[in-house]
């Protein structure tokens, strides 16, 4: 054994990994027809090896698309699934045909716009996540110029609150409320959505927030904007939104 | 779910067929499926906004693996529980592994792979799951080759102790019902 004592547990694993030059790989062999110690290391890496394999290699990936759990849905998480959801789509009918572009106008928040190329100018979804006034002014401002331009037959507009966004839909502390009724009375074309997460980490915290009656509450934003996507609507972060 | 055709060989393209192979070390490094979904979103996103830093496309796995690293440290940092990653200690309370009635063993492999060190996971995944070379590995995750084959070692190591420690309860009433 004393001419192998420089084959440490290191160099076997090296072995079997396949990682050591032809000098070293006979010094195994050799090793390993006249030790049965070293025959059974070489056979306990492998074994290591191949047990780490069984229990990953068949693992999947979900679907892009699968919900956050409640209380994990993160500014950061969510831009990314939008992000990673758009690339998704974009693949799946083929690049460059969308023609959606990336740019990240700030960081760790990717955000995506279509280009005219094939979008549906005349299906927009306006995505909230913060609880800006100022912002959602700015949604209104595009809502009321988006709903002079078109009627219920050829137009349809949405906005998603997800986040801080979320206090915009609640009924008792939205300073918009008036507002978004009188905006869903006035036009069929016209939906707010609150995010189902979102809602669901507020009663987490103990707070009940009650969402003004009409808006919708059923899924989750990152869902819900996956879906126009899909369907070729026109995806607006409101933070990019120029004063109108 | 299979991985999502790439029509052509653009880079966009490339790293969005990546996702189950990251999600695959991510789920090894983390044992969470939604923490790693998670990761692995944020390292497409990364990856897909900043494609142009990366200087050769033949290393664009090692790249992503070196964002989702990124990644991976972010969370732990914000969990508080990567000051000292490097003198982490695994844990020899008996956990779910120890106690496990499951004889599957795919799920005894990832219990047992999930109650190793964190710095040992990451290099026993990205060795053996997916065959990196040391020097890669190495450059992945910061560190230098000797350590790569050092926390390769000891994980494996401990890894087929924990297994036998695992099965052994089973084996030992398979016995009892022979007798």
């Amino acid at each position: 054994m004393e001419k192998f004592d420089n084959l440490d547990g290191q160099m076997l694993g090296a072995f079997v990994d396949g990682l050591l030059d032809a000098e070293h790989t006979a010094l195994v062999v050799t090793a390993m027809e006249d030790d049965p110690e070293i025959r059974n290391q070489v056979y306990q890496l492998r074994r290591a090896k191949d047990l780490i394999k069984l229990g990953f290699a068949d693992v999947q990936a979900p679907p892009a698309e699968t919900p956050q759990k409640s209380g994990r849905c993160t500014w950061k998480q969510f831009s990314s699934r939008v992000a990673a959801s758009i690339a998704a789509i974009a693949v799946s009918f083929g690049a460059g045909v969308l023609g959606y572009h990336y740019h990240a106008d700030q960081p760790g928040a990717a955000s995506a716009v279509a280009s005219a190329t094939l979008r549906q100018t005349d299906r927009v979804i306006l995505h909230i996540s913060e609880p800006d006034s100022k912002q959602f002014s700015k949604v209104l401002a595009y809502m009321d110029k988006f709903l002079d331009e078109h009627t219920a037959e050829n137009g349809r507009i949405e906005v998603v609150a997800n986040a801080g966004g979320i206090n915009f839909m609640r009924e008792a502390i939205s300073p918009f409320k008036n507002q978004i009724i009188a905006m869903m009375d006035k036009h069929h074309n016209v939906q707010f959505i609150a995010c189902a997460s979102g809602i669901r980490v507020l009663h987490n915290q103990g707070i009940d927030p009650v969402i003004i009656k009409g808006v919708g509450t059923g899924e989750t934003a990152i869902d819900h904007i996956v879906k126009r996507l899909q369907a070729g609507w026109t995806y607006i972060k409101v933070d990019t939104l120029s004063e109108i | 779910m299979k991985a999502p055709m790439c029509p052509d060989s653009s880079l966009d393209c490339r790293i969005a067929g990546s996702r189950d192979r990251l999600y695959r070390i991510a789920l090894a490094w983390c044992g969470d499926a939604m923490l790693a979904d998670d990761l692995v979103q944020e390292t497409l996103s990364a990856g897909i906004t900043k494609q142009s830093q990366l200087k050769d496309e033949k290393r664009l796995f090692a790249w992503l693996y070196s964002i989702l690293n990124n990644q991976w440290n972010t969370y732990l940092r914000k969990k508080k529980a990567h000051d000292v990653l490097d003198e982490q200690l695994p844990s020899h309370e008996a956990g779910p592994v120890e106690n496990a009635e499951q004889a599957d063993i795919v799920n005894q492999v990832r219990r047992v792979v999930a109650t190793l060190p964190v710095v040992e996971r990451q290099v026993l995944a990205l060795v053996d799951l997916d065959e990196m070379p040391y020097c890669d590995v190495a450059e992945i995750l910061a560190i230098p080759i000797g350590t790569v084959m050092s926390r390769l070692h000891r994980a494996r190591k401990r890894l087929l102790e924990k297994m036998e420690r695992a099965t052994a309860p089973a084996r030992k009433d398979r016995v009892r019902l022979v007798e």
